[in-house]
């Protein structure tokens, strides 16, 4: 039949699934015709077109025969017919809609809302037609059958079916279960969530049912948001309106109603939204349901109970909305746009692939695909197909919709705390009562309370006002310490109960009360609820993708946690990390949460200083702590960023920012076992960056501020001294030498305002900059001619200075000052006479190693023991003069020069192995454990995983570093010692 | 009487479980013309990562149409298998993902434990067919549907252009068992 072979031709291009209703339309179309034909009534229904009266032909369709089977099989493939036509007549107006220049979200919108008012119709008409089938009206007791679900999803219809009260409803669930199977085998399958949550029946319901199952608990949002979406389909009036009164109504924000549900409601539904916020986007698979509508639904559902909006509809209670809240105009307007776009998509996607929610881009049908941007209005320009378009306009609405729902979350929540019993509750909380009082329990009645409230998952503004009351915190703590152990321990337990709904509530609640208690030493409540919460969190199904859900959200917030928890407590955490995630879009979080973890549990206070500081400042950064590469582009960003913004202070800030960024990146790199020889050039690559833009902004400020003349790097220059000087990485304080080679007090005023300023900065990174020779001249910045004369006098002090200036590394200044400074400094005092300068060094080092302890197992000095750092700096510098080397002692200083003192060249390559071994143990010692010299055994077994897991599992144990560190340093000694000899013998020839 | 056959299919979400409930269902009541129910989880449950369907397949009517007494349970997740093996009837089959069910659930019933995500991965190269491998292995374990029925139904289930794969996929789970 021609017709038939056309509708066929039609649906070959629809997703697989509706071969169904053509399964069916071939099984029964030949038995339904003739007895159409045979009782004359065939000119009456429409079979191959659409018909605008469904529900009376199908009425004539169920009357053709007695037999049921038959009735049943006819009706179906009548209503297979109509569905299919139904369809394709939408995507022809479809069509015409988009060639009518109307804006095409008003086209997407209009097609929805008529497929979806049409689909309504038709299964209306087939529901009612199989009802009178099964159950004739005259037997049925009262009953309503509600909508309450999107009247245009065509993957299954939600239905809620509510009967009179004690209505003995059995014959109304059997002809449902009939029905259901028809509408599985036939239609669009039939989904009954109210059903099978609510009452003893099996499809049908009782407002009774409803009420007892609320008084209890706030229950599951969902059936909620089904019920305040509920439309009446079929039924009586009268019980609809009552069961609006009676059910439904208590959700709806009303100043005299008991808030308890209105408020449980809204906790579960902004609970769900937020969860949906929090989820990443699949990198190969969209799915426009969780990606976002339903994150929509979930917004404008909490919404309509706020303000009482009683449409059904997403658009209609959108533009309700905008009349409520004319402020969000543009927001709902921007929503409004973003769901026509959405549920078009969804639609076509689910219409020309399959009937699924979300969808594996690649693994569809490239045809199809085109097919669907076609029909959408979009056309290929020029090289960018017209998918590649509808996909990029898909991002861009499913960015949009999370923006915005982000920012009316946070507006819902404002109406929450407004209402809510838990803040009031909260705020009622006077102060502790002495000796405790009922308001010592405020812990206890807030669970209490909230058992009502059992599965609901936002609680932000609860912690939000936790949070930012001190005195209320306060109140909240003390109470809690308070009570009896045994029932402190019970209502832990009871919080972690809170904890298997709702993880994200317990571990913010967790981590307010520990920052405040973070000094307080034993058993806090805090660290017991850490404990019993990680614990619970063991237990709990899933927690793996949840916590990386959180983490990939709210990444600042894991680490605040983090900083929270005790080391044993960590270990919970690398059992649930271990465990495989299904869902493949979080194996990138759950190894940056792994790495985050282990950052905060092996890292110094030291470290973490610099990591919490960036990470408060920027905390999308977390999500790059994996590639070196990738943090290392982002500081380059920075440091570009410093010369093109208008402001001094934003300035310094970003320059700051660009410090503590490459500090954290190479400290991780050192954690990661990176080598001591990259560690130390990068480090010092980054600080003299820092200090030379530093510089360039503090000269600029000061000079803007004045009309005079600054100082230029002619005559003023600035050396790194120390360890920076050195190129030694992680020293906790930076010794600095500013020198001006002129004597105006103008001059020198004004390079001691940029110094000071430039000090202002380096101390707001936790360094202390050190000017030794200037408090000794009296001043930051040391003119020239000063310096020359204190080095000349008999001050005993001054050796170190000139030790200190023989080993300084110009950071800013010009090559004439560099020049200057070699003349009139080091030739001068140091290589004009260096058996004075070494005959000193070697003095000095005598008188130090008298009175240094010795290295021991318990404890040893890095740097002051014999054959120590300082003793092999001390070498370097002898060396130095005595070579007449006017270049900074660099990492590679004992290579360097060991062809240049062939006699020594084995002393040289023990020191130099000898440093790198020291050098490396004292910066992953100040990594891990402290900014110390002094190393505890104890505290090496941080510091081994990093030699195990780099490979160098010959220190793998902390026993094993010891005795490497002993066997350096005797090694160290010896050189040092004949280097020593070897330069008394060569001065005094 | 009547034969009532209950099949739990169980893991996290994303791992198909709902499509291979509406298959097997169309499955039984639309080519092989039994009775079948097919529900999913829903709500609460669903948020927390966990997916579940439900199918009920019977020669008669469903007059109840949710799983009491379990025939086959597939649990692809060790969460899965941990929360539900209790609830499969004695002598009844628990199929199981050894891929992620590392304690498979002892008791008085078969389990099939064994690589499924592994062979979707290797066999067919594609991991996301796993749930179409789990389904051989059902068809085959509990024979209540006929193999003619249930290709049909993955034909009219899955995206357009992906059938061949997903029945090679299948065809993988039935080698699984033999």
């Amino acid at each position: 039949m021609e017709t038939l072979e056309t509708i066929e031709n039609n649906v070959s291009i629809l997703a697989n699934h509706y071969r169904k209703y053509l399964h069916t339309i071939s099984r029964f179309k030949n038995s339904l015709i003739q007895a159409l034909e045979s009782s004359g009534k065939l000119m009456q229904i429409h079979l191959w077109r659409s018909s605008s009266s469904p529900r009376a032909e199908m009425g004539i369709i169920a009357s053709l025969t007695a037999d049921i089977r038959t009735r049943v099989q006819h009706v179906s493939c009548y209503y297979a017919l109509q569905f299919l036509h139904m369809n394709f007549r939408h995507l022809d107006i479809l069509a015409l809609g988009i060639t009518s220049g109307t804006a095409l979200t008003d086209v997407y919108r209009q097609f929805i809302m008529n497929v979806g008012r049409d689909f309504r119709t038709l299964t209306k008409a087939y529901l009612e037609t199989l009802l009178d089938i099964y159950l004739p009206a005259s037997n049925r007791e009262d009953f309503i059958i509600c909508s309450v679900g999107t009247r245009a999803d065509q993957d299954d219809i939600d239905l809620g079916i509510i009967t009179a009260d004690g209505a003995e409803d059995e014959d109304m669930n059997r002809a449902l279960q009939k029905i259901t199977q028809h509408m599985l085998v036939y239609a669009t399958p039939l989904h009954l969530h109210l059903s099978e949550h609510v009452g003893k029946q099996l499809y049908t319901t009782t407002i009774p049912e409803y009420t007892q199952l609320f008084e209890k608990q706030i229950q599951d949002f969902v059936i909620i948001s089904e019920l305040l979406n509920a439309t009446k389909i079929i039924g009586g009036d009268a019980l609809f309106e009552r069961f609006q009164e009676e059910v439904i109504a208590r959700f709806f924000y009303h100043p005299s109603r008991d808030i308890k549900y209105h408020e449980g409601f809204l906790r579960g539904i902004l609970g769900d939204a937020r969860a949906l916020l929090v989820s990443p986007l699949g990198t190969d698979t969209i799915s426009p349901k969780d990606d976002a509508i339903r994150i929509i639904k979930s917004i404008i559902t909490a919404k309509k109970a706020i303000h009482g909006v009683q449409q059904v509809n997403a658009w209609e209670i959108i533009d309700a909305l905008k009349q409520k809240e004319p402020h969000l105009a543009s927001e709902y307007e921007q929503l409004f746009r973003a769901t026509s776009f959405l549920e078009m998509f969804k639609f076509l996607l689910q219409l020309f692939i399959a009937q699924e929610e979300t969808f594996r881009l690649d693994e569809v049908d490239k045809n199809q695909l085109a097919l669907i941007a076609q029909k959408m209005g979009y056309k290929p320009i020029g090289t960018i197909s017209a998918w590649d378009q509808l996909i990029i306009d898909y991002y861009r609405h499913v960015g949009e919709v999370r923006k915005l729902c982000d920012f009316l979350l946070e507006d819902a929540t404002q109406h929450l705390s407004s209402v809510s019993l838990f803040v009031k509750m909260l705020r009622a909380a006077g102060p502790l009562e002495a000796g405790g009082g009922p308001k010592a329990s405020l812990a206890q009645e807030l669970i209490q309370t909230a058992r009502f409230f059992t599965g609901v998952r936002y609680w932000e503004d609860v912690l939000n006002l936790l949070q930012s009351d001190t005195h209320l915190l306060n109140t909240f703590i003390d109470g809690f310490e308070k009570l009896e152990e045994e029932t402190k321990a019970d209502v832990i337990r009871a919080y972690m109960t809170w904890a298997q709904h709702s993880p994200i509530t317990i571990m913010r609640l967790i981590t307010i009360m520990g920052k405040k208690q973070e000094n307080v030493i034993g058993d806090t409540v805090s660290r017991l609820m850490s404990l019993a919460f990680l614990q619970e969190l063991e237990q709990l199904p899933y927690i793996t993708e949840r916590l990386c859900k959180i983490y990939s959200h709210y990444p600042q917030f894991i680490h605040e946690f983090l900083q929270i928890l005790s080391e044993p407590h960590y270990e919970y955490l690398y059992r649930i990390l271990a465990r495989p995630v299904i869902d493949e879009r979080f194996e990138q979080y759950q190894v940056q949460l792994k790495d985050l973890c282990e950052i905060h549990q092996w890292s110094s206070r030291y470290f973490l200083r610099f990591f919490s500081r960036v990470i408060s400042h920027h905390p999308e950064h977390l999500n790059s702590l994996t590639s070196s590469s990738q943090l290392s582009e982002i500081a380059a960003g920075l440091l570009a960023m410093v010369d093109v913004l208008p402001g001094h202070t934003e300035k310094k800030r970003v320059l700051g920012d660009y410090y503590d960024l490459e500090f954290l990146r190479i400290g991780i790199g050192s954690m990661r076992g990176a080598d001591l020889g990259t560690t130390n050039r990068e480090f010092t690559e980054f600080c003299d960056n820092y200090m030379r833009k530093l510089f360039d902004v503090c000269s600029e400020e000061v000079g803007q501020e004045s009309t005079a003349v600054l100082p230029s790097t002619d005559t003023f220059a600035i050396f790194a001294a120390g360890g920076h000087a050195r190129e030694q990485a992680y020293d906790d304080d930076y010794d600095l030498i500013a020198i001006v080679d002129t004597e105006d007090r103008e001059l020198i005023g004004y390079a001691t305002r940029i110094i000071t300023r430039m000090n202002r900065e380096i101390l707001k990174r936790g360094l202390l900059p050190h000017y030794r020779l200037g408090e000794i001249l009296g001043g930051f910045v040391s003119p020239l001619s000063q310096i020359i004369d204190y080095l000349s006098s008999d001050d005993e002090e001054s050796f170190i200075d000139l030790s200190q200036l023989l080993g300084a590394r110009m950071i800013v200044g010009s090559s004439i000052m560099k020049s200057i400074f070699n003349e009139k400094i080091l030739d001068r005092f140091v290589f004009s006479d260096k058996a004075f300068y070494i005959n000193g060094m070697i003095h000095e080092i005598h008188g130090r190693q008298n009175v240094v302890e010795q290295c021991a197992t318990e404890s040893c000095n890095l740097k002051e023991t014999r054959g120590g750092l300082r003793d092999i700096e001390a070498v370097a510098l002898m060396l130095k003069a005595y070579l007449g080397i006017y270049a900074p002692l660099s990492q590679d200083f004992f290579p360097e020069i060991s062809n240049r003192v062939p006699e020594v060249a084995d002393e040289l390559d023990v020191l130099n192995r000898s440093m790198y071994y020291l050098r490396t143990i004292r910066d992953l010692y100040r990594i891990t454990v402290a900014v110390e010299d002094s190393i505890l055994p104890d505290y090496l077994e941080r510091v081994a995983p990093i030699f195990r897991e780099s490979g160098r599992t010959q220190w793998g144990s902390s026993e094993q570093i010891m005795e490497q560190v002993q066997s350096t340093l005797r090694d160290s000694t010896g050189a040092c010692d004949r280097v020593i000899d070897f330069l008394q013998s060569q001065i005094q020839q | 009487m009547s034969f009532r056959y209950e099949i739990r299919l169980s893991g996290a979400g994303g791992q198909g479980l709902i499509l291979v409930g509406k298959i097997i269902a169309e499955a039984a009541a639309i080519y092989d013309d039994k009775n079948a129910t097919q529900s999913q989880s829903y709500g609460p449950e669903a948020r927390g990562g966990a997916s579940r369907s439900e199918v009920i397949i019977s020669d008669g009517d469903i007059d109840y149409p949710k799983a009491t007494d379990i025939d086959l349970l597939l649990a692809m997740t060790q969460e899965a298998a941990d929360k539900y093996a209790g609830e499969v009837k004695s002598g009844g089959i628990i199929v199981a993902d050894s891929d992620f069910v590392k304690s498979p659930p002892e008791g008085d019933f078969a389990v099939h434990c064994l690589p499924i995500t592994q062979i979707a991965e290797e066999k067919v190269g594609k991991k996301i067919t796993a749930n179409l491998v789990a389904l051989g292995m059902i068809h085959k374990l509990s024979g209540v549907i006929s193999e003619e029925s249930v290709i049909n139904a993955i034909r009219a289930r899955v995206p357009r252009g992906t059938e061949e794969v997903n029945i090679q996929a299948f065809k993988y789970g039935q080698d699984l068992v033999d």
